[in-house]
């Protein structure tokens, strides 16, 4: 079977955000592989955008690092609005021990992730 | 209508005042999920009711309100369908009567559990929902007993003071979100419950009431929609008495 090319391939994926596909020999297997990547960065870009939005860091700031109660504007109110953005973002809906138990960056993506969001 | 597809939830809906809220809503167009703890053939019916009479659309939930779980269970579902909702009234209680000395531990914690614990559950599970759209209304049915007590009734006062207490704190607190927190104080109101009375005590509590007739459960209901509706996109924070002038 023939390569398919990156406009072929953009066919298959109507709005999906692209990789490159060149290397990739069906169309199907193309886009499996761009949905799960696209679902992949856009987890991640997700995440870190709520924290960008509600908690006003920098999007090349140390995400792995930040903590309630640690980084600077992560106090209880912007934690519900975190929890807000991040359940909005994620068209979600979180259990209360999670909403206290989401005390890290780290532990925002596990929960999210628990929630069936892929970050692999 | 004033409540034209706001989502409201209504708990402990299917009889008395939660019922004629129902009824208030689906009449003013209002996308009702109604919810009742005991047998779910009632729930059903209750439905299909306000389905024949409005044509409006119906959901109805069956969950007790002191189990944590299913509360939480419910607003899953709401999500799940509606991805909103618009208004919580918190309506599911229990009454108990009796004296100081005469309250076992286990009535005073049923009457805590359903009509503080239950009504709290639900107005942090509505308000997390209501959050994401930055607005909503609550309005927690309290009670004149709530405000000015009663002999006999001081497990039910407690409970009722401290969801005039929640619903103040909750309002001050969620303003900022756009999300509204009243409460209705109902005062001598025609149900189930004031037909049981004896008649003594009944004709002791009209004598109470300077409008001089006991009141409706439709006439709470029509507060419950004005503090549910834009019409009060102003209000919070409040107790708005629906008691005739009761003094007791």
């Amino acid at each position: 079977m023939a390569p398919h090319t990156y406009e072929s391939a953009s066919q298959c994926l109507g709005d999906l955000v692209l990789v490159d596909f060149r290397l990739e020999s069906t169309c199907e297997s193309q886009f499996r592989k761009a949905e799960r990547h696209t679902m992949v960065n856009s987890s991640m870009e997700k995440l870190k955008n709520a924290f960008v939005k509600v908690l006003g860091v920098g999007p090349d700031g140390n995400f792995e690092s930040m903590a309630y109660g640690e980084t600077q504007g992560w106090d209880s109110i912007a934690h519900m609005n975190l929890v807000a953005e991040i359940e909005t973002a994620f068209d979600i809906m979180l259990a209360t021990e999670d909403v206290i138990g989401m005390r890290t960056f780290v532990k925002a993506k596990e929960i999210v992730a628990r929630n069936g969001a892929s970050f692999a | 209508m004033i409540l034209q597809d706001k989502v409201s939830f209504i708990t402990g809906s299917t009889r008395g005042i939660g019922w004629a809220t129902a009824r208030e809503f689906a009449r003013n167009g209002a996308i009702v999920i109604l919810n009742h703890r005991g047998s779910s053939s009632l729930l059903e019916e209750r439905c299909r009711e306000l389905d024949a009479e409005f044509k409006g659309t119906v959901m109805g939930l069956t969950a007790d309100v002191t189990d944590g779980p299913a509360v939480r269970n419910c607003y899953l579902e709401i999500f799940r369908r509606f991805k909103r909702l618009d208004v919580l009234v918190n309506n599911a209680g229990i009454l108990q009567d009796a004296l100081l000395g005469m309250i076992s531990e286990e009535t005073i914690r049923a009457v805590m559990d359903t009509n503080l614990v239950g009504s709290f559950m639900h107005l942090q599970e509505a308000s997390r929902l209501m959050t994401r759209n930055r607005r909503g209304s609550i309005i927690n049915v309290s009670s004149i007993i709530g405000r000015f007590g009663e002999e006999g009734l001081t497990a039910y006062a407690a409970s009722k003071a401290a969801v005039i207490g929640m619903t103040i704190a909750a309002a001050k607190e969620l303003a900022r979100k756009n999300i509204r927190v009243n409460a209705v104080a109902p005062g001598f109101i025609d149900t189930a419950m004031t037909n049981q009375m004896p008649p003594e005590k009944f004709q002791q509590r009209m004598a109470a009431v300077r409008m001089g007739r006991i009141g409706k459960a439709e006439e709470v209901a029509q507060a419950i929609a004005f503090l549910a509706s834009d019409m009060s996109s102003y209000v919070t924070g409040q107790v708005l008495g629906v008691d005739g002038g009761m003094v007791i």
